[in-house]
């Protein structure tokens, strides 16, 4: 069953009792808040993905996202983010209770989930062949993402890209695009498909808003892609489109240092990433127009696939 | 001087010119520009060559003039590669 | 005292039962391990037992990334203990390492599955501002703390506060007895330092003998006042003894050392918890031997409703009504037991209102 077809009185109802139970790539969450935004934003941004009955017996995470008890419930109000009753974080105001729970969700698969070479970047699909692309502050990687995603390139991930160790393949985690400030209008400006929650103000990156994920991406989400490129991007006002090669060696070095659990992996982390590298190409990506940027990749594409 | 083969617990990819090598040990990476990458795989290719030795098979390899910066190259990879041992010191 | 009964113990002490665990165990299972921070080690037991095929599948990614942390950490340790050797090279003491860090250099059964946070050190008393140096010059710095809690270590503890190495972020706790001088026991360090065995593979490195590293273990346990890792802690003391019991003289042995450090106590309550718990074989007359060192029948009634709380799993699920008091009991003897009552009270009071300690979420 999806997340839509629940009446709404119900998904607030399990949310605030023993928990909705929800799939999302390859984790399964168990979910529990008593905070209507926390609510309206899984209704809006998560409607196909898979929930089950509240008695659901097996969860990879347990997670809350609620007020904390005392004082702070009442003046200038927070809320809290607990991993199976274990705050990893302190407490943030209780306007971005959403935001806290898709960061939070991203810290319990960045911090646990070991299957994976775990790398900070977005990635997207076309043709059977995925990009990666990885995400220096200021990027604009989440933008671009979010545009792909709404040009016919599957969405993967937005901030966590999972390689499985074993395959090498990238297991999708297609959950919300988180975009900041100016990218929240001109996202939805880009495409009328774009489907957006309500902004949480004054949070540590600005104003953020999540994006929706096409259906067709989250159908699509249990087929693993193969990794075709590993792509920088970098938005600069009036810059030319280009894409110039990078050295495989040194885009090896970033994700080492980058990737979230490289160091706990060991020698097969090294092979892992080694593995990744071996088999893409490695691009650093300048542009400040998006159509522009869409277009080069639509041609990486049509190149890759024939 | 003595330089030895990767030592037991070393992994190393190349790719073109350049080479990152993993020491299993400390679970340090590290990245191998083109000249310290030549210069690990020339005394790893020749064992036991000196200094004088090892300069020598290499201004042949790159067919460059024998100058001050080539030879402080030389002496500072060398010492890099010691440092993080992927070569033992001599 | 409280029976115990939590799914995660009945599993460490019987792990057989897993074959007969519906899904609600099996997360429950992987939630009570990870909070207790025995997920690895429940993983090398289940393998070691052949069960490892038994677990479904929903479930098995979590005890492989478990392991894939424990295995990491393990070589991280071994190098970890060989810069600190290297650190302490002109130093004429011997080093030894304690706790976890000393199942791993020894390679005992307890080094199986376990995660660590600090390396923990034994030098000499005379060499403790040397050793500061030594290790400070090689990148180590007391960090992470307040100035009040630096001066508690200092003064109090006559112990040097934590160092975290400035690159590799790791952690050695540098002591130079097994229990602060405040304490009312003082085991003689010497007689430790005497009787330290040296390890396979790692020169310069030394662990204490096998019945010492137990009285550490239980000493530790039973005067340490956080316990977060107090059932994992009692693991490992149960993997000790059953390692350490194959020999012929090492009951004896452990309790004639006990008597002799004065810390039959500990050992008294360390044999008992651990039988609890987990069932370890331990022989009648041993006992009936460290049973001299008993405390009151009341007392005894008081500590068993604390540890048969305070060493359950830290987990919601396995927490009664008494469970918060009984951690705050336990809290604030085991501070009685290293502070005389005229230190304790302030340090309390500075700890409760002015420094709230934040618990880091466990690695599993």
């Amino acid at each position: 069953m999806k997340l839509l077809q629940l009446p709404p009185a119900e998904l607030r109802r399990q949310l605030a009792s023993s928990g909705l139970w929800l799939r999302t790539g390859p984790f399964s969450l168990r979910v529990r808040s008593r905070i209507p935004s926390v609510a309206e934003g899984l209704a809006q941004l998560y409607g196909q993905f898979e929930v089950r009955s509240p008695h659901e017996a097996f969860a990879d995470f347990h997670v809350s996202v609620n007020p904390p008890s005392g004082l702070r419930r009442w003046v200038r109000p927070q809320v809290c983010f607990a991993f199976d009753d274990m705050p990893p974080f302190k407490p943030l105001p209780y306007d971005q209770a959403f935001p806290m729970l898709e960061w939070g969700l991203n810290w319990c698969v960045s911090t646990q989930a070991h299957q994976y070479l775990i790398i900070h970047a977005g990635a997207v699909e076309k043709n059977g062949r995925a990009a990666i692309l990885p995400a220096p502050p200021g990027s604009g990687k989440s933008t671009l993402t979010a545009a792909l995603m709404l040009s016919g390139w599957r969405l993967l991930s937005d901030e966590l890209t999972l390689i499985d160790r074993k395959t090498g393949l990238i297991h999708a985690l297609p959950r919300p695009v988180s975009l900041k400030n100016a990218s929240i209008d001109l996202i939805r400006a880009f495409s009328k498909d774009a489907v957006l929650n309500r902004p949480s103000h004054d949070t540590i990156k600005g104003t953020v808003a999540h994006l929706r994920p096409l259906r067709e991406s989250v159908l699509r989400q249990h087929e693993p892609a193969r990794p075709g490129w590993v792509i920088f991007p970098r938005w600069q006002a009036g810059a030319a489109t280009t894409l110039a090669p990078r050295s495989r060696a040194q885009t090896f070095m970033y994700l080492a240092e980058n990737a979230f659990n490289y160091s706990h992996l060991g020698s097969e982390g090294f092979r892992t990433g080694c593995a990744l590298i071996d088999r893409v190409d490695c691009h650093d990506f300048t542009y400040s127009r998006l159509d522009e940027a869409i277009t080069v990749f639509d041609r990486l594409a049509e190149r890759r696939g024939t | 001087m003595s330089a030895a083969a990767p030592p037991r617990g070393w992994l190393l990819q190349t790719w073109g010119e350049e080479a990152v090598a993993f020491d299993a040990a400390s679970g340090d990476t590290h990245y191998l520009a083109p000249f310290t990458r030549l210069l690990f795989e020339t005394c790893r290719d020749h064992p036991g060559l000196t200094t004088a030795e090892i300069t020598a098979l290499l201004r042949a390899r790159l067919d460059g003039a024998p100058d001050t910066d080539f030879h402080t190259a030389i002496d500072e990879g060398l010492a890099s590669l010691q440092r993080i041992g992927l070569l033992n010191a001599p | 005292m409280r029976a115990a009964d939590d799914l995660l113990v009945r599993t460490l002490r019987a792990p057989d039962g897993v074959r007969h665990y519906s899904m609600d165990e099996w997360d429950l299972l992987v939630r009570q391990a990870r909070a207790a921070g025995l997920l690895a080690r429940l993983s090398a037991r289940l393998r070691e037992q052949g069960l490892a095929p038994i677990i479904p599948a929903p479930s098995r990614w979590h005890f492989d990334a478990a392991d894939t942390l424990a295995a990491r950490q393990q070589i991280a340790i071994r190098w970890e203990l060989q810069q600190i050797r290297a650190a302490l090279d002109d130093l004429d003491t011997p080093l030894i390492v304690l706790k976890g860090a000393a199942y791993v250099a020894a390679r005992l059964p307890a080094a199986a599955g376990r995660l660590f946070s600090d390396i923990d050190i034994l030098v000499p008393r005379e060499s403790l501002t040397a050793v500061e140096s030594s290790l400070m010059l090689a990148g180590w710095h007391a960090s992470g703390l307040t100035d009040y809690d630096k001066r508690y270590y200092r003064r109090w503890m006559h112990e040097l506060p934590p160092m975290q190495h400035a690159v590799r972020d790791t952690v050695i706790d540098v002591h130079h007895a097994i229990l602060p001088a405040t304490a009312r026991v003082h085991p003689d360090s010497a007689r430790l330092r005497a009787r330290a065995q040296t390890v396979e593979d790692l020169p310069g490195i030394r662990v204490l003998a096998p019945e010492d590293r137990i009285l550490h273990a239980a000493t530790h346990l039973f005067h340490d006042g956080e316990l977060p890792h107090g059932l994992r802690d009692l693991t490992d003391l149960d993997l000790l003894l059953r390692d350490a019991g194959t020999h012929p003289d090492f009951w004896p042995r452990l309790t004639a050392r006990a008597a002799e450090l004065e810390l039959g106590r500990s050992l008294f309550y360390a044999l008992r918890y651990v039988r609890h718990f987990l069932d370890t074989p331990i022989p009648d007359a041993v006992m009936a031997a460290v049973a001299a060192h008993a405390p009151g029948r009341i007392t005894l009634a008081l500590m068993d409703a604390v540890f048969s709380r305070v060493l359950a799993p830290d987990h919601a699920s396995c927490a009664d009504r008494l469970t918060p008091a009984a951690r705050l009991a336990a809290y604030v003897r085991a501070h009685w037991l290293r502070m005389p009552p005229h230190l304790l009270l302030p340090h309390l009071f500075h700890k409760a209102f002015i420094s709230p300690a934040q618990q880091p979420p466990k690695p599993a």
